[in-house]
Order: C-alpha cells, then structure tokens, then sequence
C-alpha cells in the first residue's frame, strides 16, 4: 500500500487525481462517521459536509507539512467544517430530535448511541466520539479542534458522565 | 467509578468504533466535484509577473545587459576565483521576492 505522504506528495505536486481518489477511499469512513456522530445520524448532511472537506484538503493539500498524520490533519479540516456549519445554521445544543435510520441492521444500538449522544453539548460529543468511536488519544484531539488539553479532558469527563448516567438508567450497566 | 463509567461507555461505543462505512459511491461523487486546482489568482499572479518582467526587459534594454553578461561570463571562464557581481545578485532577489510573494498571498488562502 502506498504511503499517505507519497500519495499527498503527488497530489500537491503534479495535480495526480489518481493519488487523491485513493486518498478519499482510504479514509471517507472515519471521516463520513465523524460527521454520522455529529449531526446524530443524517447520513445526506454527513456527506455533503464529508464531501465539503475532501475538496478542501484537495485544494489545501499543499498546506499539509506533514507535522501530524494526514488522517489528524483531515479530521482537523472535518471539525472546522463542521464547526462553520454548526456556526452558519445556528444549531441548537439541545439536541432534542429522534434520529431516523436507512438501515435496520444494529438500528436499536445506533438510535441509542444517538439518543446518548444527544444529550451532550457539541463540543462534548465531539470530544467523546474522537476518543471513544475514532480511538485518538487527548493530545490528538486537543490538534484536531484547537482546543488546550484541560479543555478537552473537562469535555471527556463532563460528557462521559452524562453517557454513563444514561446508560445506567437504560439498563446498560446490567446487560 | 470513573474506570466503571470508563469500561461501560467503550463496551457501549465498541461496535461503532469497528463499524466501516461503505463506499457506495462516496469517492466518485467527491471526484466528479474536484475544482481545477489552478485557481484564477494563481494564474492572474503569474501574468503580472511576466507583464512587470517584459517592462523592465524592454526599460532597461535587457537584451544588451544579457549579452553583457554573456560575454563576460564566457571571458572569465577559466577564471577560477568567484567574483560578487551586484547585477546578477539583483536580479536573483528580484525573481526571489516575487516568488516568495506569491508564495505568501498562497498560504494566507489556505486556512488548513
């Protein structure tokens, strides 16, 4: 498998759209299911706002130093889109709608991630499905979306304890 | 009780952090709406710099200055010993200082 900087290098380099389409493949999931956690489920503004941040990484490629992985600096673009998004159209923090779902494969345990996920402030719930569905440790979370380390520990502890209040009384501690 | 509420949220999320999304068509919808990379500053840039390039080649009768240095370029060949020319250095900075111009004017567009 080529390298994601080999790849970046050809893309910034000589335009190789060949590079960047196997750019795309290789990380639309993380980042269409970082949106998917997000907007608690609409698959459609998850990829328009997942499609909105591959055409910038293209065109900022050039951009990219290298400093952090190519996948930490996607998410970092992924954030602020999302960040200018949630801006623009004002979303509410109380997120109070029921989620609707296009599958019904594991469509009781994804409703309940989102219901859980909607009781927390987007800040909160972005720091929790960074750690906790995409795996990235507080340092990386802190690059991702510009926020200092204690600010996104007090996230994680804040937003971990609303989840697990919820999940305690919806009987997941005895399952 | 933290590393409770620890253990029950990632038995909670450990099916969602494994789950991959499908393709489905995702890669070529974002292909198809790739912009050209070449965007109209870059090009506007570009043509500034040879319409300013032309000017000053013509003003200063350019093509006298390059056969000047031509010339002495090929008498002191065999010289070995390096010599500061003010001229050359000139010219070096100002092709630098537009590069490095735009360079600038490039990186103040991207916000990434």
């Amino acid at each position: 498998m080529t390298p994601d900087l080999s790849l970046v290098a050809q893309v910034a380099v000589s335009g190789n759209r060949r590079a960047f389409d196997e750019l795309v493949r290789r990380y639309q999931s993380p980042v269409r299911r970082f949106f998917l956690n997000q907007t608690l489920g609409d698959s459609q503004l998850s990829d328009d706002l997942a499609q909105d941040t591959f055409i910038k990484a293209y065109t900022n490629i050039a951009s990219f130093r290298g400093l952090a992985s190519f996948q930490t600096w996607l998410m970092r673009i992924a954030y602020n889109v999302f960040y200018d998004y949630t801006r623009s159209h004002r979303m509410t923090e109380d997120v109070d709608r029921v989620p609707e779902q296009s599958s019904q494969a594991s469509a009781a345990l994804k409703m309940d991630i989102y219901a859980a996920l909607a009781l927390l402030k987007p800040d909160e719930r972005t720091c929790i499905t960074l750690q906790l569905i995409d795996g990235y440790d507080i340092a990386q979370i802190a690059r991702i979306t510009e926020m200092k380390e204690g600010t996104v520990k007090s996230h994680l502890s804040r937003g971990k304890e609303k989840m697990a209040n919820y999940l305690k009384k919806n009987g997941y501690d005895r399952r | 009780m933290t590393e409770d509420n620890d253990l029950l949220l990632q038995q909670f999320f450990s099916g969602a952090a494994k789950e991959q999304v499908a393709d489905n068509g995702f890669t070529e919808r974002v292909m198809q709406q790739l912009p050209s990379r070449i965007n109209w500053f870059v090009r506007l840039w570009t043509w500034c710099c040879l319409a300013v390039f032309a000017v000053l080649f013509v003003v200063f009768h350019g093509w006298e200055l390059l056969a000047m240095q031509l010339e002495v370029f090929l008498r002191t060949l065999t010289v070995e010993s390096f010599t500061f020319n003010p001229l050359v250095f000139a010219t070096a900075l100002f092709g630098l200082l537009f590069v490095g111009v735009g360079e600038v004017l490039l990186s103040e567009k991207s916000t990434y």
